[in-house]
């Protein structure tokens, strides 16, 4: 059996020599240089915008404001709401005024320079709970379980409570986004680019140019990184260069510096929770009480989808009988926030998971066994009362992190460490619902076209893209295998909005589920079509497929692949709110300095139940990421900005984790089918990044005894809390 | 539009001689006029190491070098890598799964070959210290220290490759001669931009803060290269790269601390190209380098065509990023006085452990007679306007001691004036400060 092999990424030799090519490294004879006029305004009038003298600089071929847009000024998401160009006003630094394109850089920028733009500005929304007050919200989700107001007034319960913030993270990939659009000669446009959601790009396209889909065509190129930063937020860039090389009749190249991509670019939401949660003295859970806010920024994109994520999931893997939810994003004057890996749970995991850890406290009980009492198993319900009948492995992920960190001899050892520095074990989890869920249904579905060769070679076209994660890889297996061929001849293409039906997007662990089943479909098509020639012949697959050709056989098939049906009421948020769950949990170990403050990470132990792992190297792989990710985000990542303007924009401002920053990491892969799945896979992307935050400041606590309710744990943050805690009881917690 | 010079140097075994812009990067260059597309732009800053190329057997940020800088150079880019098969360290990166988004890959590839060319039997800190210059944000690095690890000792399939003869001098500033160096200063100063690592300055011109102007290179001037003892002194160059420095058995015996400073700065790509002039001349309050040189006197070497001066390093800084250098006088190199049996430390704390300014950094200086000290220096950096001397801390250490140490711990926070920035704060700047002190003296104590 193929699946379930570690074998070499058939897209890794290109990379390693040099020779992938991205969307930079992409030459079109030609090609214009385009550029976007961005605001330098959070909020403001737009009061005068000429780009007639711009327009007579020598060398540039276009400069347009929202008023050249033949189509519609509107990039689709959610809302109707995000503009290709701000037209009257701005609501975000960085928000695009202008585009323009020429022969050189040098007469794009003198270009840029030449346009008069004035503005008139406006008070700026730049607060979160500010713009709770003003009622700006983007939208508001609940879960009402029970009667958690009743049990929290309980007396013979213990409550703990706390108010918890996350701030944005950036994506960080590598590769900042870039696009080039080129002219097809019948009227549309082919735009080639960095993204993971071509069908996005296309409908943001289309909707600019006031075209046919099926004239704008988007080629995925080999894409550096994206961790969601390139679901939603490459629809602008995609529809502006359209614009530019609809209006020039040249390719236009659209590619962004890493400032720029820093400062407009989609980030994670920040967020503020606050949670109350009560338990029987003996840690039985019996209600929770979630009060979740994101900082949307000024346009909706992703949001309400990134909330609604955050709110099933806001208690936790856990069985909880009273659970109440309300949850909002509101609208600022920032830049907009979208998908991140983890989509809208890392925050409010970060304030669930604290709880737990204070619970655990104030119980007087082991973390571990908290977590294990109250895990949900197969025949329980989560909050929104889907009842989890099959692939629930939680109390084996736990086992086995606990069994690999050797956690309760650590505990009680860390515990007597005593000196200046010291350290300490921690302990989180959660879930994740694998796809898009009860929100994202019209995007579901996915398609693959498999074609055989007469050699026996298989192209395989999905909708879905390689970012990195191993989709290549992993789906080469499936195809493999369903088809019965040596995986050597397999090719996975890049995605290409001609060749396959709109499949959604490439995001929420989705692909290997979704793309993996559509390839199984068309490939039980093909294998259908060869049997009654091939028979019980034993022919090898490439006489087979020979014979099938002499007979003329056609060996090419379409597949569609379309979730099992749920339902769910937004008004109660009761229902199955996706098809099923990966299930993850981290022990981290770390060291504190407690002169100093600085957390040094030892080993990260981090297992998820993913269903079936098709690839244990790319499954690791993705783990091991995440959990980087994670601790970048537990510890040092965070965006600061001054009148809405984010003023850390590059690598030496924005902290991510060096080679030199990562700790050990134990990746635990435990295998709990889900029998729709192909081969029994749920999805991995997201779950590695989730919990990690929380088992941070959990181990920091367990290591000094201070509680940070506010990530990133920078050494200056610890070190006030210590402060405050060497000060005596009374003081302020920080 | 820019002058185009003429570059010869060897890229990937064979000579190449072209005509290209002079304001071009060698990132440029490689990635433009020869269509090596390898190489990949991620910041342009030198932060991400996704552009890394070898030059003369050094990891080397590509967007930090300019094009002429190459001239007379071996260069190394990944498209070299490979020979008939693929090179041991490609094949182990996808043997490993080292490899997933690919984005930094080539640069990553390249700073492991740098690391096992120079050090075949690497170990496991010693391939996380030669990957410290590159960035990674899908792997979590694991599996890519996992594929460097496995292509350690295994033979690579080409010879080293060697260099050919550099061509004529092309017609920009890049003089041969210190005399040669300060001629053209005379006549250009205030308009020829002197350059040696680019780690400063092409970083600030790509933030646009300043342009590049006429670059003034220097790292073809020998005057201004090496590290020697003069007279009872030390003497390193302004040329010096903070590797050479770190490697220095002189620089370890006479200023202990200046190595670990050293080491601490940026990762191997920015230790390969910048220098010690550098350093003194973009006039940081927090660069590394600065605080070794206040605890052991240094004095600055300034010179022009017309005259020449020794200003001790304490006064040669004026300011944040300002100094008492003119635009018509070059760093020729630091002189620091012998002193027998010093011993130094410094510490640092920064933003994470590679690649990052520091927040608060402290360099100790002392000699001992009968277990006492009897000479003490205490520096510190990024907690004033300059890097300052502490000399209330310094009286209090002589006295020896606990009682000494508490009241040098007192001292040290008077004696500095941090700021609230970015980096941290300056409430836990002043503190730190202390807990820093603390720490070096006791290292340096304890020996």
């Amino acid at each position: 059996m193929i699946v379930g092999e570690r074998i070499r990424r058939p897209d890794a030799p290109d990379k390693v020599k040099g020779s992938a090519l991205y969307i930079e490294d992409l030459a079109f004879i030609g090609a214009l240089w385009g550029a976007v006029l961005r605001s330098p305004h959070a909020h403001a009038r737009i009061a005068r915008l000429d780009v007639t003298r711009a327009r007579s600089v020598a060398g540039v071929h276009a400069v347009l404001t929202a008023k050249d847009i033949p189509g519609k000024n509107l990039i689709p998401m959610i809302q109707a709401d995000w503009p290709v160009l701000a037209a009257q006003f701005v609501r975000h630094v960085g928000e695009g005024v202008a585009l323009v394109a020429a022969e050189s850089r040098e007469a794009v920028t003198e270009a840029l320079h030449t346009i008069v733009a004035e503005y008139e500005p406006l008070p700026a929304l730049l607060d979160m709970e500010d713009a709770l007050r003003a009622g700006e919200v983007i939208s508001h989700w609940k879960v009402r379980r029970g009667d958690a107001a009743a049990a929290l007034k309980r007396t013979d319960l213990v409550v703990v409570e706390g108010t918890y913030r996350t701030p944005y993270q950036e994506h960080a990939y590598i590769e900042p986004n870039g696009m080039i659009a080129v002219p097809d000669g019948q009227g549309g446009v082919v735009v080639y680019g960095s993204m993971q959601c071509p069908f996005y790009v296309q409908k943001a396209v289309a909707s600019a140019l006031g075209c046919d889909l099926a004239q704008a065509r988007i080629v995925q190129t080999v894409t550096g990184g994206g961790f969601g930063g390139k679901e939603d937020a490459p629809s602008a860039p995609g529809a502006q260069v359209a614009l530019l090389a609809r209006a020039t009749g040249r390719p236009v190249r659209l590619i962004l510096s890493r400032e720029e991509d820093m400062a407009v670019m989609s980030k994670r939401h920040p967020g503020r929770v606050r949670m109350r949660t009560a338990a029987t003295p003996d840690g039985q859970l019996v209600a929770v009480e979630v009060d979740y806010l994101l900082d949307g920024g000024a346009y909706a994109t992703l949001s309400p989808v990134v909330l609604f994520r955050g709110t099933v999931h806001a208690c936790g893997p856990y069985r909880v009988p009273n659970a109440k939810v309300d949850s909002r994003v509101v609208r600022t004057h920032k830049v907009p926030c979208g998908a991140f890996r983890g989509f809208g749970e890392p925050q409010v995991v970060f304030a669930a998971e604290s709880q737990m850890d204070r619970l655990a406290e104030r119980l007087g009980m082991d973390p571990l066994v908290l977590r294990l009492k109250n895990a949900l198993g197969e025949g329980d319900e989560t909050i929104t009362g889907h009842s989890l009948t099959v692939s629930v492995g939680f109390r084996d992920v736990l086992d086995k992190v606990a069994a690999s960190s050797e956690w309760a001899r650590k505990r009680a050892e860390y515990a007597r460490d005593s000196g200046p520095v010291r350290r300490g074990i921690g302990l989180a989890a959660c879930y994740y619902g694998v796809g898009l869920g009860a929100m994202g249904k019209h995007l579901n579905p996915a398609g693959a076209n498999v074609l055989v060769a007469a050699d026996g070679s298989v192209t395989v076209a999905v909708g879905t893209t390689e970012i990195g994660q191993g989709m290549i890889t992993v789906l080469s297996q499936i195809a493999a295998e369903a088809l019965g061929c040596p995986v050597e001849r397999v090719h996975v293409v890049e995605a290409d909005t001609s060749r396959v039906p709109d499949s959604g997007p490439t995001v929420a662990s989705r692909t290997t589920v979704m793309s993996g089943n559509a390839i199984r479909d068309a490939a039980a098509k093909i294998r259908a079509a060869m049997e009654p020639v091939i028979a019980d012949s034993g022919l090898s697959w490439v006489d087979a497929v020979a014979l099938c050709v002499q007979k003329q056989v056609g060996l090419a098939a379409h597949g569609w692949a379309v979730p099992p049906a749920t339902t769910f009421d937004l008004e109660t948020g009761q229902g199955e709110a996706y098809m099923c769950y990966t299930f993850s949990a981290n022990v981290v170990e770390v060291e504190v300095d407690t002169e100093t403050g600085q957390t040094r990470v030892l080993a990260v132990h981090s297992g998820h139940d993913t269903g079936k792992v098709i690839n244990p190297t790319t499954g690791e792989g993705q783990v091991e990421g995440g959990v980087v990710q994670g601790l970048g985000y537990a510890l040092v990542e965070e965006h600061v900005l001054r009148d809405g303007r984010i003023v850390n924009d590059q690598f030496s401002t924005y902290i991510i984790p060096t080679p030199l920053d990562v700790p050990e990491i134990h990746s635990i892969l435990v295998e709990h089918p889900y029998p729709w799945g192909p081969y029994g896979a749920k999805g991995l992307g997201e779950t590695p990044i989730i919990a990690v935050a929380p088992a941070v400041t959990a181990a920091i606590h367990h290591a000094a005894g201070v509680r940070l309710d506010e990530i990133p744990a920078t050494p200056e943050r610890v070190w006030t809390a210590l402060q405050a805690k060497k000060a005596g009881p009374t003081a302020s917690r920080p | 539009m820019a002058d185009l010079i003429d570059i010869a140097f060897t890229l990937n075994r064979r000579p190449v001689h072209l005509r290209a812009r002079s304001d071009l990067r060698l990132l440029d260059l490689l990635r433009g006029d020869l269509r090596l597309t390898g190489a990949k732009e991620g910041c342009g800053k030198g932060e991400c190491g996704a552009c890394t190329v070898i030059v003369d057997g050094q990891a080397t940020d590509s967007c930090l070098m300019m094009a002429f800088q190459a001239d007379g150079s071996v260069v190394e880019t990944i498209e070299g890598l490979a020979g008939d098969g693929l090179h041991p360290l490609q094949d182990a990166f996808i043997e490993t799964g080292g490899v997933q988004c690919g984005i930094c890959i080539p640069g990553m590839i390249m700073a492991g070959k740098a690391l096992l060319d120079r050090d075949p039997q690497a170990d496991a800190d010693a391939i996380r210290g030669g990957l410290a210059g590159n960035l990674c944000r899908c792997t979590g690095y694991t599996k890519i220290f996992a594929a460097v690890a496995r292509a350690a000792g295994r033979p690579a399939p080409h010879p080293r490759a060697t260099a050919t003869t550099p061509a004529a001098a092309p017609a920009y500033y890049r003089p041969r001669s210190l005399e040669e160096a300060l001629e053209i200063l005379a006549q250009r100063a205030g308009e020829a931009r002197p350059v040696a690592g680019g780690t400063d300055v092409l970083v600030k011109a790509k933030d646009g803060q300043q342009s590049l102007g006429t670059l003034f290179d220097l790292t073809a001037v020998p005057e201004l290269k090496g590290i020697e003892e003069r007279d009872g002194h030390l003497w390193i160059g302004s040329g010096a790269t903070h590797a050479e420095m770190m490697a220095s058995p002189l620089v370890a015996r006479h200023l202990p601390s200046l190595p670990q400073a050293c080491a601490v700065i940026g990762g191997p790509q920015i230790r390969n190209r910048g220098t010690l002039g550098g350093n003194l001349a973009n006039a940081s309050p927090a660069a590394d380098t600065v605080p070794p040189l206040y605890v052991a006197d240094a004095v600055v070497e300034l010179v022009s065509v017309s005259a020449r001066r020794d200003v001790p390093v304490a006064d040669f800084f004026t300011g944040p990023r300002q100094s008492v250098l003119v635009p018509d006088e070059l760093i020729v190199g630091v002189r620091v006085p012998f002193r027998g049996g010093v011993r130094g430390c410094f510490l640092r704390l920064g933003q994470r452990q590679a690649q990052a300014i520091s927040k608060v950094s402290v360099a100790v200086g002392m000699t001992f007679r009968d277990g006492r000290p009897d000479w003490v220096r205490v520096a510190l950096g990024a907690v004033a306007p300059t890097v300052v001397r502490a000399r209330e801390a310094e009286k209090a250490l002589l006295a020896g001691g606990y009682e000494g140490l508490r009241r040098a711990r007192e001292a040290v926070k008077s004696e500095v004036e941090p700021i609230d920035d970015l980096r941290s704060t300056r409430a836990y700047r002043r503190e730190m400060a202390a807990v820093l002190l603390e720490r070096a003296v006791r290292s340096v104590a304890e020996g």
